[in-house]
């Protein structure tokens, strides 16, 4: 079968595409339906947080001929293709919105921004600003300063310079894991420490039982889950810098009200 | 077969090859479309078959052509038919100056990732160099390069291990895995140079590569200034190497194999399997990357692992054959 060039249906102004799954949703929630002339492979997994809107979406790969192909003028990525695809497509004039790998909720609401402009929604944008904020303020302390750490089932945990640790500080809870980035948990200190709160990442995909390697096949640790989880957060809020980021801290924080 | 006639052969299927590359891609175009592209080079069809494919299907001959020239000096050098540029330790230097470049966040300057990766292989490649130059023996220089290659693969290991962003993590392991995706002209004028370097090294070094089949006794009462024609042997192989790695990542597989299909058709000699070995890896990596371009997956496969998958099972039957031949 012969691919017609550029014969997707998209507005002549605005033609977007994404080339991961995180870019997918910046693109699916802030660009309008029609202007997208393609989504990731992966953008309809059940692990995506706006999979439901992929349905019926193109998806393509992140090649640059896939790319070419389409002919988007706007094309936004995260993980998604590499510098020298970026460089390929800013000579042709497409605007390459890079996301960035942030650190914290202010970095979040530049990806945002920069989402938007690229895309001429601002108010949609700042909509997603507001709608996360909103749900930042109201679980701003719920821990009150209670010693809380992230762990996923293949045993990693973050710490300082991660966007988790400031969703663990924005429900108040202290992060035990104080070493930078992401970083295996030390099931020594975790012992220990016992930290009041654990927050479980990525545990909706894979089980603990499934890591036969990781800390999970330890029967303490599995006895520790079970006493000290306060939330089970999934990977549709934790694999993007984005706003629904927001929802994680919100489960965090209800978490401690429900007690 | 005669010189000209496998020649002849090896350019006919590269020249095939390369249409093939050009023509087949992720997109399927249509005859108006392909027309379109010779007519228009700035339509969508010429920019799909001029700025993406065609500097792709280059650079993946330039790589393929230094990696089976390098593994035929390499394994002519060392007279082991299992020696490829990869055991001199030059690869996992590359690889390893790439991955620091990664991690210390030059990502987003191909030219710098290049830069960095050429780097790590040229200080490898200096290291063997010194090596050759105090031991004469193939089995010290291939034992000094497996610890090089060891080391290099240890300290990228290390880069990994203490990275704090799984996302540089991803983009230093797609760079290990080997693409000539997204290349373009000036990528590979950049590798251009320390290639036509190596090439003439190896050439230079070519006549040696005879002599050495005889022993090093033998070899060094043959009048040729061994020593300089060894370390120009070691020399070009990793400026051929460093370079293929810096303009697409870690390719394994091709400079043992290319030698290896053409072997034969020389009667073993080790000279004269040198251009052949080039034209080989040539066509090897223009075809393994359209294969990786036009398989069904919806990621596309990595250059690295297409030749891996295939020049595999060729080392198998490498390491097989030389076991027989040491048992009979």
């Amino acid at each position: 079968m012969v691919l017609a060039l550029g014969a997707t249906p998209a507005s002549a102004a605005q033609r977007v595409m994404s080339l991961d799954q995180c870019a997918d949703q910046y693109v699916m929630a802030l660009s309008p339906r029609k202007a997208i002339v393609g989504v990731s492979m992966r953008a309809g997994d059940p692990d995506a947080y706006l999979h439901a809107q992929a349905a019926g979406l193109p998806r393509r790969r992140a090649s640059a001929e896939s790319i070419l192909a389409a002919q988007p003028n706007v094309v936004v990525r995260y993980w998604g293709g590499d510098a020298l695809m970026s460089r390929i497509l800013a000579r042709r004039g497409v605007t390459v919105v890079d996301l960035t790998d942030q650190g914290g909720f202010d970095g979040v609401r530049q990806n945002i921004r920069a989402v938007a402009s690229a895309l001429g929604a601002r108010a949609r944008g700042e909509a997603l600003v507001a709608d996360m904020d909103g749900k930042l303020a109201a679980s701003v302390g719920a821990w009150h300063g209670a010693p809380g750490m992230y762990l996923t089932p293949a045993g990693f945990s973050t710490g300082p310079g991660t966007l988790i640790d400031a969703m663990l500080r924005g429900a108040g809870l202290d992060n035990r894991t104080t070493a930078p980035g992401y970083v295996q948990a030390s099931m020594e200190r975790l012992v220990i420490d016992q930290p009041v709160g654990l927050v479980l990442g990525f545990f909706d995909a894979y089980g603990l039982s499934q890591q036969l390697w990781a800390p999970g096949r330890r029967t303490f640790v599995r006895d520790l889950t079970a006493r000290r989880q306060i939330a089970s957060l999934p990977g549709a809020v934790l694999d993007c810098p984005a706003w629904f980021a927001a929802d994680g801290v919100q489960a965090i924080s209800r978490a401690k009200r429900a007690r | 077969m005669s010189r000209l006639t496998l020649t002849t052969a090896l350019v006919a299927a590269l020249g095939l090859a390369l249409a093939m590359g050009l023509a087949l891609g992720e997109v399927p175009l249509s005859l108006a479309q392909y027309l379109d592209a010779f007519r228009h080079p700035g339509s969508a069809p010429g920019e799909i078959l001029w700025a993406l494919r065609a500097p792709r299907v280059v650079a993946a001959a330039v790589v393929g052509a230094a990696l089976g020239l390098s593994g035929a000096v390499m394994q002519g050098l060392l007279r082991n038919p299992l020696a490829e540029p990869g055991v001199l330790g030059v690869s996992a230097g590359g690889g390893l100056g790439a991955a620091l470049a990664i991690a210390a966040g030059l990502a987003v300057s191909p030219e710098a990732v290049q830069a960095a990766a050429l780097a790590g292989a040229l200080l490898a490649g200096l290291a063997v160099a010194v090596a050759a130059a105090r031991f004469r023996e193939p089995e010290a220089l291939i034992l000094f390069g497996v610890a090089l290659s060891a080391f290099g693969g240890a300290l990228t290991a290390l880069v990994f291990n203490l990275s704090p962003s799984p996302v540089s993590n991803t983009e230093i392991l797609s760079w290990l895995m080997g693409s000539v995706a997204n290349r373009d002209w000036s990528d590979i004028a950049r590798a251009l140079l320390p290639m036509a370097a190596g090439l003439g090294l190896c050439l230079y070094a070519a006549r040696a590569l005879l002599v050495m089949t005889l022993g090093e006794e033998t070899a060094a009462l043959s009048g040729l200034p061994m020593e300089r024609l060894r370390a120009a042997a070691v020399a070009g192989a990793a400026l051929l190497t460093g370079a293929a790695v810096a303009l697409a990542g870690v390719i394994g597989f091709v400079g043992l194999a290319a030698p290896h299909l053409v072997r034969g058709a020389v009667r073993g000699d080790p000279e004269r399997v040198l251009i052949p070995s080039a034209l080989t890896g040539a066509v090897l990596v223009v075809c393994a990357d359209l294969i990786g371009r036009i398989a069904p997956t919806e990621i596309e496969l990595k250059l690295g692992v297409v030749t891996a998958l295939f020049g595999a099972p060729v080392f198998a039957l490498v390491a097989w054959r030389a076991a027989r031949s040491w048992s009979a």
